[in-house]
């Protein structure tokens, strides 16, 4: 990275996942490991619970346990409706983001109605927007896009695991992504990730 | 306000195009070519490695083309091997006497030139058909793409990012390659093959192909 002076006025911001297929007590683990991981990091603020059982009552588990063991902002991953409504329920006072994979009105609506931050897919009115989490190819158009029209509206990008994830994260924050889900990075790739959210230069092609 | 599309070059035996971008970076929307930046991969012949093995190294690797650094005439028949043995475009770099008298030498395939200038080759440099950067200068890389879909002719040559002496590890050159490719780069020279092969993934995959 071409690294500026100094840090950037409004990095992105960056998560990592827990699954509430790991159950409450592996959960707990998992958000230990992800706690001490990212300790020094300056941006790897959020946390994303992710609902990978479709189980409402296990996601609301997993939502119970993050409410205690996580003190920042969190992100709740669920298309289900009662699985987002049981979550959140959890969860009152954090106001958690709730970002819904596929466009949901039901679900939308309960969080909203719960005070959450609701992030959609393009062309909802949402809070944010998800970009997709497996097409990168997809990722320069949309971000271009919104930000072009829009540049205070924020973005959100879910990217997968491992070394293709990182670079895939690094392009979104170049091109000005605002959060980053990433379902899992070792110690290496996440301080990678947040020195480019912290120095980050988004260069826009005004014509 | 329309961009305007920027020169493009053949390189190799002819199966090799860079540049000819028409709208910012992987911007399908704005009328982006489905093409990915090539990929070279850097080589060294006074390093003491044997020359044939990195070339394969680097075709391997699935690099486009080799960037290789001489220093003698002497040089020539290996140069020529690699060409011969591989068939992907060659940059050649050194002393700028050595490498236009090396290029004038070899036929059959279109080479870049840095810093030097060979009837049949194609120049790079300050003046030359291709535009060179250093790597980790993304903004002028930025300016310079930007000046040239906007009209500037001087500015519509292919952009070579020279990465070759990149010192760090090989993720950090990767994202320092992505974001050269981000910002308009054609070509991108590469030291480590692991970043290589990164940056040709993603320049596939942000070109949608």
């Amino acid at each position: 990275m071409t690294l500026p002076a100094k840090p950037v006025q409004k990095p992105a911001k960056l998560a990592l996942t827990v699954s509430d297929a790991l159950g409450a007590d592996a959960a707990a683990t998992r958000i230990g490991e992800i706690q001490k991981r990212t300790l020094a990091l300056s941006n790897f603020t959020y946390l994303c619970i992710r609902d990978d059982l479709r189980s409402p009552d296990s996601f609301a588990d997993i939502c119970g346990v993050a409410a205690v063991l996580w003190e920042g902002p969190l992100v709740i991953e669920s298309d289900e409706p009662e699985a987002i409504a049981k979550g959140c329920l959890h969860l009152v006072g954090r106001k958690p983001l709730v970002h819904c994979r596929e466009a949901h009105a039901e679900a939308s609506a309960i969080a909203a109605s719960l005070g959450c931050r609701v992030l959609s897919l393009p062309g909802d009115d949402g809070d944010a927007v998800d970009t997709g989490t497996q097409d990168l190819s997809e990722i320069p158009d949309a971000i271009h896009l919104l930000k072009g029209y829009d540049p205070s509206r924020p973005v959100t990008v879910h990217v997968p695991a491992g070394e293709y994830g990182v670079s895939t994260a690094a392009a979104a924050m170049m091109l000005g992504a605002d959060l980053i889900i990433a379902d899992d990075l070792d110690a290496a790739s996440c301080a990678l990730l947040d020195r480019i959210a912290t120095y980050r230069t988004v260069r826009r092609w005004d014509p | 306000m329309s961009w305007q599309q920027q020169d493009e070059v053949w390189l190799g035996l002819g199966d090799y195009v860079a540049g000819g971008s028409c709208a910012p970076p992987f911007l399908k929307s704005e009328g982006a070519l489905a093409r990915r930046p090539i990929v070279m991969g850097s080589m060294d012949l006074s390093d003491g490695r044997d020359a044939y093995d990195s070339a394969m190294m680097w075709a391997d690797a699935g690099a486009d083309g080799m960037m290789i650094r001489v220093s003698s005439e002497e040089e020539l028949p290996t140069v020529a091997m690699i060409a011969q043995v591989t068939g992907l475009p060659i940059a050649l770099s050194g002393d700028p006497a050595v490498v236009s008298a090396m290029a004038s030498a070899i036929e059959g395939t279109v080479m870049i030139l840095m810093g030097a200038d060979a009837e049949g080759h194609l120049s790079a440099g300050q003046n030359g058909r291709i535009a060179v950067f250093d790597g980790l200068d993304a903004d002028a890389m930025h300016a310079f793409r930007l000046a040239g879909l906007k009209g500037d002719e001087s500015c519509k040559r292919p952009i070579l990012a020279d990465l070759s002496m990149f010192p760090g590890e090989p993720m950090e050159e990767a994202m320092v390659g992505l974001e050269a490719m981000l910002c308009g780069a054609d070509i991108l020279v590469m030291n480590n093959p692991v970043a290589a092969d990164m940056c040709r993934f993603q320049g596939e995959e942000l070109a949608g192909l």
